[in-house]
Formats: structure tokens, sequence, C-alpha cells
């Protein structure tokens, strides 16, 4: 092309691309002229600019490094050609796709050639599926049809999954498609097949599905490159079961199989136990991991409904669709879109993209693409059935197309079925009066409860046409606490609804209108939607709620409410509430048990309730910090509004501002008997947790809690907390698992597991669920510590680094210096840890959280006591405790002092700590028993081969007082996890024997916090315990490693009994103890006083 | 374990525009290390079966390899374009060797898989030099922009001060010039699906 030319072309596709996009093609067109070669360049490169979006914007080290990590994953355990598996010798490689790498073997049994199938790691690594499948594909292959492939065997090659088939040749529809029609942008070209060719492979499919379905074998993933046509013509279905789909088959009453549920929808009023959805029915968990199959996937499919035979009609009917026409029934650029477009979009005629297809094939497409399955084919043999009938017809020529005249009533459907589409509920807006007709219409009708305790409903924002803004969010806001009361029903949390608007592309404050609702209904895979709606008739206002069945547009029950006045407004709110519970199928035990009346379990005050709403809705939002100022503005309005005072409370902890925290949830706390009974739990548990510390009791409120509302996360997520306290973490971890079954994608329960397996030191499993984690997008500053954490314990510092990397500037940027602080001093750069330190402290002042930042200089002040910069650790300790107040900080600065030596200052600091909190467990059993020990044993406590008697008395004492903390000396001393300090009590205890000369004793407890890594993470102290395990082999071996010259003459005294013989064996474990020492800090500051003290120490020893 | 220090790899580089070429065999094997180390950060996450939007990371580990402050006294600009060509000759001879070891029985890794997202989809740096080479044929600064950006990894503005011309240049180039390559691309794979099944 000319340069002239191209200049044009590309002045063109700049002025195209300002335009609006539904002008540009108009602007083009117009733009060129008589030029059609110019428009066709410059209309295909316009083409192209969307899907270009993405295309290279990573950089190409990383498209390199890509490609060579999926090389090599598939390379872990490929096998190689010549390699004999079992008795199966690899031949070559046939190729490989998103379903496995494929091997062309010879059975050496059987003497036969077979087709090897490696299947993809995430099926390997899923044991239920893996289950599932080879149960599906060998009924599949047991079906011996001659289009569905057979399945001869099964096996694993270290570790890895394969299975044995029959050895196709020929190519996969996607291949023959792509082949001939190229790839999808280009439009139409000449179809693959001729018609009647492409019929009788129709035919085929349609058969082998209808045997499939015959024996309740469904598909699942019924797509062109699942469909393999072999040189001779024939073709053939592939990979049964592998698409993830619920477990539980049942044959419905038609004779298509089912699965899970049939009863709810059905509305046959007969459910199933275990009929809500189970974790791993979910085919999408996030964005993008559907990706390719999203566009053959079923309506039903893409709402995560059960799914019956019928879904497989759908996706074949998208198959043909492509096959036909070459083009895709529901493209998209993305699965959010393509989904958007399977739920919604009718797609284009076939025959306008191909008008070579005769009528009745276009009609026969059209009939297997209908979105609602009832009006589909019912069964592959109904649509075999036409297809076979089409056939015939052909032969003969009568169904051939005469050019030109279209399918009667195609437009007339795709109309209706935008109509369907853009479905509204016409009860509100045809007035209350039809609503109550319904309603009585209904009652007459019921015969069974619409709703069963595994239903999920979802809340929509109310209608407002009052005029009255206050309604606007806070009337939905009251209903669902009064409805969360209610363990029969299950709202859709805020939470949830919030992420699947941005799983649909929605901005996540996007309103709930009835539409919306329906399509988060749909999505959610909840059974109904409660619309609410308040209005004025005369001078009364009017409230009305209407539950529907999202999936038929079928009302389950309308109630209504009037109130005369707008003060009254939140009580008749609360009648109808009450009532539409009962009409929704919760027994009236259960309603009278769990109502406490709704202005009572938030507030009376309809300003305060909206800001409370304002503040929720922001919290889900644009997240915790932001939600604050609403809320504390409601309790402002309503001191007495208890729910407030509680959310503030878990908001300000979760900010690492835990004194704020405990003044709300202390109040939250007193006021409890103005909230719902599980907001009661709620509140009890979190005040005994976290503001008394007194865990046995929160623990029995969890209990009490997790019968009441069996559904309920909450308790789970407490007790798996309360046992990280008290040291148990294989209970925690159990507690923890039970919460991520029951809601699978929670933020906290990711954060959970993972602490608990680095403290368990099982980092393959926390990397897993980090990695699970990142990957569905949650994060959190917790998540962050813990990736970080997880690459110390690997020793990889260039991870580390770029952890601390990504957090610049992110709410987590304080506590990931924090975490590389501790790292630095653990390899004994106090220098480069006091720097970290200090610009730790300023970025939590930055973002406001004095607190936090007075933690972490406190933090900084017990490091330097440990180092023995005893002065250095006075100076930072006070200058934390003039910051502000706060209970771990002042905790951390007590502990600091004491062991610098300043007993008075530090039991000053206790005692207030006690007075505050008198019933404290953590702080009585385990904070101050290791302040006062320290404290007991004074400032100049050394190991000592020979100590006096005051020091041996002052040793007992100390140990006497550590007594009480053995039971939680394991366990995570505070919940605020990111604050790195863990077993000090042991390490007093350590230090204790030491000063005793007791060395075997000493060693037992430095040994025990080199055991517990994984506890200990980055806290310097797991470095200290290396010199304090030497010191202990020092003194078994009758070292003295005071120093005193003098201490010679007084051999015998005391326990020095061992220098008589020194055990060799003792001074050489001693010596590699110190030189194992000195090796971890090789690159420490050299003028650390406790480091100067080991170099001294490990010269005696020579 | 350890990466390749910065410096070197910017000490070699600037040998290399220098005139010195062995430097270029000295180069590689660090430019392979760091690909092989940042492979398998991605092998760990996708053994757990996700792919992961990390930019970021790259973006990092390219800083890594190139300390551009190093050269900001000499010939920045000079610096910019030698890396960015250098790497793209390193990646593009790379994929070339590792897809001749994978290359098997005739089914291609599939570029437009299901129609979704081609963007997200491997990209085959092979193919993309071809189609980058018609392009500089074409339009020689497009082609420049897109070797500055996508090889050497350089931002809008930087690319701009390496090619003297307005950072909104550079912008529109590069849009004009990805949805031409990728036309480009689809183009030639069509072509090759065809032979193929002839």
């Amino acid at each position: 092309m000319q340069s002239k030319r191209w200049k044009q072309v590309e002045e063109l596709f700049h002025s195209a691309l300002e335009q609006d996009e539904s002008r540009r093609l108009e602007f083009v067109q117009k733009a060129c002229g008589g030029d059609p070669e110019l428009l066709r360049e410059v209309e295909s490169l316009l083409d192209y600019e969307k899907p270009a979006e993405g295309f290279m914007e990573a950089p190409a080290i990383d498209v390199a490094a890509r490609a060579l990590a999926q090389q090599q994953t598939a390379g872990v355990h490929e096998p190689i050609v010549g390699q004999d598996i079992t008795h199966y010798r690899i031949l070559d490689k046939l190729g490989e796709g998103g379903m496995g790498v494929v091997y062309r073997a010879e059975d050496a049994h059987l003497g036969r050639e077979v087709a090897l199938k490696f299947l993809p790691p995430r099926l390997a690594k899923d044991q239920r599926a893996l289950d599932r499948f080879q149960r599906e594909a060998r009924a599949a292959s047991a079906l011996n049809h001659p289009n569905i492939c057979t399945i001869h065997d099964f096996g694993t090659h270290q570790g890895q999954p394969f299975i044995v088939m029959e050895l196709l040749r020929g190519h996969t529809l996607k291949e023959l498609i792509q082949a001939s029609h190229g790839a999808v942008f280009p439009p139409s070209r000449p179809a693959p097949f001729t018609t009647e060719r492409m019929a009788e492979l129709a035919t085929q499919v349609a058969d082998a599905l209808d045997a499939a379905h015959n024996h309740g074998i469904i598909h699942r993933d019924v797509k062109p490159a699942n469909i393999f046509v072999t040189e001779t013509g024939q073709a053939k279905l592939l990979d049964f079961g592998l698409a993830k789909s619920t477990p539980g088959k049942r044959t419905s009453p038609s004779g298509t199989p089912t699965e899970g549920s049939s009863g709810r929808r059905q509305g046959s009023g007969q459910t199933p136990p275990g009929s809500t959805p189970s974790a791993d029915s979910h085919s999408f968990t996030g964005p993008g991991i559907m990706m390719g199959t999203a566009s053959y996937m079923s309506p039903e499919q893409a709402r995560d409904e059960p799914l019956d035979g019928r879904t497989d009609l759908f996706s074949f009917g998208a198959v043909l669709y492509e096959m036909t026409t070459g083009q895709q029934a529901f493209p998209g650029g993305s699965t959010a879109a393509v989904l958007a477009a399977v739920l919604s979009q009718t797609p284009i005629a076939p025959r306008d993209l191909n008008p070579q297809l005769p009528q009745e094939f276009e009609r026969i497409i059209n009939k297997a693409l209908e979105k609602d399955r009832d009006m589909r084919y019912q069964s592959a043999a109904e649509l075999r059935a036409d297809l076979k009938r089409f056939r015939r017809d052909t032969d003969s020529g009568k169904a051939l197309a005469a050019p030109g005249v279209r399918a009667p009533g195609w437009k007339e459907r795709a109309q209706q079925s935008r109509i369907f589409n853009a479905w509204t509920f016409s009860l509100i807006a045809a007035g209350l009066l039809v609503a109550a007709v319904l309603a009585v219409y209904f009652r007459l009708h019921r015969t069974t409860p619409p709703l069963t305790m595994q239903d999920s409903i979802v809340l929509a924002d109310f209608a407002n046409t009052t005029g009255e803004k206050i309604f606007d969010d806070t009337l939905k806001q009251a209903l669902r606490v009064q409805l969360e009361q209610s363990p029969f029903l299950n709202a859709l949390s805020e939470e949830k609804a919030s992420q699947t608007l941005g799983f649909m592309g929605r901005p996540r404050d996007t309103q709930l209108t009835t539409a919306v609702a329906r399509e988060v209904c749909l999505r959610t895979g909840s059974t109904a939607m409660l619309l609410g709606s308040i209005g004025m008739l005369g001078s009364h206002y009017v409230i009305s709620l209407d539950a529907v069945n999202c999936q038929s547009g079928d009302s389950l029950g309308t109630e209504m409410s009037e109130a005369d006045s707008r003060e009254h407004v939140l009580t008749a709110l609360g009648e109808a509430a009450a009532k539409m519970r009962a009409r929704l199928g919760e027994s009236l035990a259960s309603i009278q048990k769990y109502d406490a009346p709704v202005e009572q379990v938030t507030t009376a005050s309809l300003e305060a309730l909206q800001a409370y709403s304002l503040g929720m809705k922001t919290l889900y939002t644009q997240g915790d910090a932001s939600a604050i100022p609403f809320l504390k503005r409601a309790t402002e309005l309503d001191p007495n509004f208890a729910l407030a005072h509680a959310i503030l409370g878990n908001l300000s902890a979760n900010l690492n501002q835990p004194t704020q925290g405990m003044a709300s949830i202390k109040k939250a706390y007193e006021l409890r008997g103005r909230v719902s009974e599980r907001e009661k739990l709620n509140i009890e548990v979190f005040y005994h947790s976290r503001y008394t510390g007194d865990m046995e009791k929160a623990a029995q409120v969890c209990e009490v809690w997790k019968q009441t509302y069996p559904r309920d996360v909450a308790p789970h997520v407490w007790l798996g907390n309360v046992y990280q306290i008290l040291g148990r973490f294989e209970k925690a971890l159990e507690e923890c698992r039970e919460a991520m079954r029951l809601q699978p994608n929670s933020v906290s329960s990711y954060g959970n597991l993972a602490n608990i397996d680095l403290i368990m030191n099982r980092l393959e499993e926390a990397q897993q669920i980090l990695s699970q984690a990142e990957s569905r997008g949650f994060t959190s500053p917790a998540m962050q510590v813990f990736l970080y954490r997880l690459a110390f314990l690997r020793g990889d510092l260039p991870e580390m680094e770029r952890r601390v990397a990504a957090a610049a500037g992110q709410p987590a940027e304080d506590q990931l210096l924090a975490q590389q602080a501790d790292t630095e001093a653990y390899l004994g750069s106090l220098v480069k840890a006091r720097e970290l330190t200090r610009r730790t402290v300023e970025s939590s002042m930055r973002d406001g959280r004095l607190e936090a930042a007075a933690t972490f200089r406190a933090a900084g002040a017990l490091r330097e006591a440990f180092f023995g910069n005893r002065e250095q650790a006075r100076r930072e300790a006070t200058a934390a405790l003039a910051m502000t107040p706060g209970w771990t900080m002042q905790t951390l600065a007590a502990l600091a002092l004491a062991r610098a030596g300043d007993s008075a200052k530090a039991s000053e600091v206790a005692g207030s700590l006690h007075q505050e909190d008198p019933w404290d467990t953590l702080l009585n059993v385990y904070w101050l028993p290791t302040i006062h020990a320290w404290n007991t044993l004074g400032p100049d406590a050394r190991p000592a081969s020979r100590p006096s008697a005051s020091a041996l008395k002052s040793g007992s004492a100390a140990i006497e007082l550590l007594e009480p903390v053995k039971p939680y000396e394991l366990g995570l001393p505070t919940l605020y996890w990111v604050l790195n300090v863990t077993m000090c009590p042991v390490d007093a205890r350590g230090e204790t024997y030491l000063s005793m000369g007791r060395g075997a004793e000493a060693a037992r407890e430095f040994q025990k916090i080199i055991d517990h890594s994984g506890l200990v993470g980055t806290f310097p102290i797991g470095a200290l315990a290396r010199l304090g395990l030497a010191r202990a082999y020092a003194l078994e071996a009758g070292i003295d490693l005071s120093g005193d010259v003098k201490a010679g003459g007084r051999a015998g005294t005391a326990a020095g009994q061992a220098s008589h013989a020194t055990p060799p064996e003792s001074l050489a474990k001693a010596r590699s103890a110190y030189q194992e020492f000195f090796t971890l800090w090789r690159n420490a500051d050299p003028d650390i006083p406790v480091l100067k003290q080991a170099r001294a120490e490990y010269a005696r020893l020579q | 374990m350890t990466p390749p220090a910065p410096n070197e790899v910017t000490q070699l580089l600037r040998a290399w525009s220098d005139g010195q070429h062995e430097a270029l065999e000295r180069l590689m094997p660090l430019v392979y290390e760091e690909l092989h180390r940042l492979a398998r950060h991605y092998m760990m996450r996708e053994r757990s079966g996700h792919i992961l939007q990390t930019t970021a990371l790259v973006n990092e580990a390219f800083l890594r390899l190139v300390d551009a402050r190093q050269v900001n006294w000499q010939n920045r600009a000079h610096f910019f374009a030698i890396s960015a060509s250098l790497m793209r000759r390193i990646l593009v001879d790379f994929a070339r060797t590792y897809q001749s070891q994978k290359r098997g029985a005739g089914i291609r890794p599939a570029s437009l898989d299901e129609g979704l997202d081609v963007a997200e989809e491997q990209l085959d740096l092979t193919v993309l030099d071809d189609a980058l080479k018609a392009l500089a044929a074409l339009d020689p600064r497009k082609s420049r922009v897109v070797e500055l950006r996508f090889f050497g990894g350089l931002s809008m503005e930087e690319a701009a001060e390496v090619l003297h011309v307005s950072p909104e240049t550079v912008k529109r180039d590069w849009k004009l010039a990805k949805a031409w390559l990728l036309r480009e691309m689809c183009g030639e794979q069509d072509a090759i699906q065809t032979l193929e099944a002839s």
C-alpha cells in the first residue's frame, strides 16, 4: 500500500474511533465515499480494534515466560515417546488441549493401538470430581454406542490420572470449523460441510446424546472440541463427565436425567435432601475460570442451576449454529459478555449468515437454542427425529431453501424473546389492588411452602414513590435485619450481591431494581426475590412486599401493611415482614421465637437508620474505612443503636485500631438486648474473644450459635479464631474448613486457612490457598502479609521484596514494611530494621491510624530489648506510649520495658492494662505473667553456670509466674495476626533457666521456638532462640559464660557440678549451635550487644 | 537462585551497543534465567489452576534486568532502543527454539480458543515477529513503537522520548498497530489452518 493511502486509512481509523460506536459505520461509509477498498480496509481494522485491546498489554518477556511455564507444566510428568506406562507403550504425541495431552500408545496385552489422555491438573487434584468422571466416563463407555468414544481403562502415572480410549483418526469439529471458516473474526465464508453432511453428523451426535440421557448421563460440555469426526466420517462424542457438576444424578419423571433438586424448580413442592447446590456445582467461581466453554453453555448452566439433559441440547444447538454459519451463536470479548449473550441475546438468524441453509434446518437450530428449556427440544430423541425428517425431506428436495424466503415467524419469535428478556414485573406497576387479588389467589392455591431452608432469597431495592428520600435505602436494610433473625430464611448477603454485580460487569452499587435483582437471583442460584415498595395513599403510607420466584416469575406471596405516619413505617414494615416469613414457609413457632420488632433491633430513628444504611452500602462498595463515618453518624443520631455500634467495633478492629473498636463493642454489648438474636450472639462472641479475652466463654457462645443457626458461617469463623489463640490449630483448621464449606467465597476463610497452614508449617497448602484467594481477586492486607510470610518461610528473598513493593501505597503497606523490618532484624541487620520500622510508623500515620503506628513502634522497642539495646528500647517504648493509648501497643511496650530492665515503668503500664480489663484472659494468663517474669528476673539476669543464690531465687519465682501460660504458650496471643509477636513466654522461661544454670531445661525451651518456625514467622525471637540454645549447651558442657574471671574459684558451690568433667559432645553441640547463629547473622551489624556477648562467649569455648 | 544483578545486564547491554558483540553471548543466559524464574512463578500458580494478571510483577522483573538509572547520564534514548531490539531478538529466538521442540503432530495450540478473548490466549512471538516485519515495511515508526513498548517494556512517555514524538502520537500509533498486527496474525492463522486441513 502506498504511504499516502496508508495515511488516509490511519486518519479515518482514528476519526472513526472518536465517533460514538453506533454511528461509526455510518461515518466511515460516508467518509470513504465511493472507495470500497478504503472502506474495507478501515472497517476491518476497526473490527480488530476491540479484540486488540488486551493484545500485547503484557510485556513480551511475560508472554515468553508463560509459554515456558506452560511447556514445563505439561512436561512435569510428561511421558517420553518409547516409555512404558503400565502395559502401554507411548508411540507419539497426538496433541494437547484444554482437556489434557493425548498420546498414541500400544496396548502390549491386546496388541492394539489406543489413545492415552492425561487429564488436566485441576481435575487430577479433585478426588470427587475424578471419581465422578470415572463413573460417568465408564457409564457412557458402557453404552457401547458407535458415536461415543469408548473408554478402555483408567490409570495413574506419577500421580497424574490418565484414561485409555479408542484411538480415533480424524479431526475435532472445532478444527474442521476453523479450517473452513477461518478464525472467528473475518465474517462469513462458505460452510465447511454440505447441508446433508451436517445433518448426518448432527443425527449421529443426537443419537449419542439420546443414548446417554436414557442412562441418566448428562454430558454438560458439548462443544466443537468435544465432537470428533473420524476419517471415515463418523461422529464421536468425547469427554463425558469432564465438566464440573453436582453429584447425585436422578432421573426425572419425564425421563431426562436431572441433577440435584428438581423439586423447587418445578414447584412440585418436594425437595429432596441436600438440594442446595454444593460448592463444586458452581461451574464458575470467578471471572475467567470458565474461559473457553462459556460460549456453549446453556442459560441454566450459566445461571448455575440444576441441570438436566436439555442443557446438552442447547449446547448442541450452539454447535450446530457454528457448524452451519461459521460463527459463534454467542460471541463476546469476555466471559461476562458471552454469558450475558447466552442469557439474554437472540443470535443473528443463521440464514442471515448462511443464506444456503434450508429453513427447516434453521428452525431446528433455533428450537435447540430456546432459552427457556421448556420451549426447547425436550429430548435428544425429539431432536434426532426432526433431523431425520429433515434429511428425508431434503433427499426428496422438499426442504431446499428458496432464495429470499425467510423462515416465517423467526422475527416474531425473536421479538417475543426480547420481550421475555425485558420481562418486568407488572405487579407493582399495575398497582396494589392486583397484588392483593393475586395474593388471595395464591393463598387459595397454595399447597406446599414455596421455600425451604436451602433456598436463598434476594432483597431488591424498595420502589419508593413517596418522594421522601429517607426511605430509599433504609427500608431494605430494616427488612434485611428483620429477616436475618430467621433461622429459616436465607437472605443473600449484601456482600454476595455486590460481588455478583461485579461478575455481571456492573458497578457494585448498582440499584437492585426488579430486573437487576432477578439477574442477581438467577446468577446466585437463589430461588426467589423479595420486591418491596412504599407509596402514599392519601396521608397513609402503604408498604408492600412481593416474593417472586425468579425463574418462573410466579408470585410466591404478597403482603401489605399501612402506616398512618412516617414514624410508624418501620413498625408496619416489621408486620409485613413477619407475615411474609410465614407465607414463605417458616413455622409459627420459629417466627414467634425470633421476631423482635424491626425498630427495636435497629433503631426507631429513621435518620439513624438512613445513616446506617448508607454506611452498609458504602461498606460493600468502598470498603471498611469509608463506611466508618456513616456508622458513627448513626450512633450519634441514636446512641442506643446497638447494631451500628457492633459494626463500628468490627470495622475499627479490622483496621488495626483495637481500642476504638473495643469502645464500640463494649457499648454494643451493653445494648445487646436491642438487637436480633443472631446479632446478639455475634456481639457476645466478639466481646468475649476480643474485649474480655475470655476464650472459653466465647467458645460456648459459638456452640449455641452453631445450634441456633446451623447454616451460619460466623460461629465457625469465630471458633477458628478462638482455637488459634488457644494454640489448638488442628481444631482451628476444622472450623475454618467448615466455614469455607458453608461460604466458599469468603475472604476471611482464605485468610484463616492460610494463616493456620503457615503456622503449622504446611507451606504447600498455604501456597495453594493463597493462590486460590489471589486468583479470585481476594486481597486483604492480612492476605498480603501471609504471602510475605510464606516467602519468608521458604527463604525466597526476591518474592519477599516483590510483596513489599506490590504493597507500596496500598492499605497493607505498613504491615508489609513491618514484616520486612522483622526480617532484617531476624538476620541481625538492626540498622535497616530500624529504618524500616520508621517507615512503617510513617505509613500508618499517613493513613491516620495512630494506634497502629504506636503499636509498630512498640514492637520496635521490644526488638531493641531483645538485642540488648536497653536504652533504645526504653526510649522507643516511652515514645510509643506517648502517642496514643492502645491495648496491644501497651502490652508490647510493657514487655519491652521489662526486658530492658525498667521494671518500675513496666509494672506501671501492666497495672493500668490490668485495671482497664481485669478479666481479660489473654492478658492475665499470657502477657502479664511474661512481663512479671522479666521484672522478677531483673536487668542483670545472665546465663550462669554457677548462679548466685539470689539469682536462683528470682529464677524460681519467674518459673512459677510463667506456669499458668503453659496451655497458651503455643497459641497466638492476639487476634491481630499481622502483628508477629509469639512465644515470648517460652523465651522468658528459656532465659530464666539459663540464669539458673539449668542448661538442659533451657535448651528444651529454645528448641521449642526453633521447632515452631511457622508460628514464629519473621519475629526475631526465632533467630535469638539459636543463641539461647547455644548458651544452654554451653552451660550443659559446664562452660562459664558470665565472663567473671573470679567465678572459677567457687567451683562446685552451685549448679556447676558438670564442670568437673566437660562432656565433649555437649561442647561440640554448643560450638555448632553458636556457629549456626553466627552463620544466620553473618551480615549482622557488628555492634549489637547480644552479638558481641555471643562472640565473647564463643571465645571461651575454644 | 539469585537473579542476575541489574548492573550486570546493563553493562552488557551497553557493551553490546558499543559494538562488543560477544556481550550478547553472556547476556542471553541472564535473560533466560530471568525467564525461567518467571516461568516457575507461573507454574506454581497454574498448578492450582489459575491464571493471573501479573503485569506489575513482570515490569519489575524487567527493571531488575535492566537498571535504567545506570544510564541516565548516557544517551538514554539510544540505550532504550538498543535494549528493546535486543530483547526482541532474544525472546523471539527463544520462542522459536521452544516451539521446534514442541510442535508435534499438527494440532496447533489453540490461539483463538473457542473464540474468546484473543488477548488472553497464548501469543506466538514468532508469528508476531513476522507480522511486525510486515508492519515495518508499511510504517516503520509504528513497528518501532511496538518494539519499544512490547519488547522493551517502555511506557508511552519513554517511547515518545526515544522516537522524538509526542506521547499522544505514540498512543495513536500503538492503537492502530495493535489492530493491524492482530488482523495480520489472525489472517495468517487462517491460512495455516486451511493448509493443514487440506
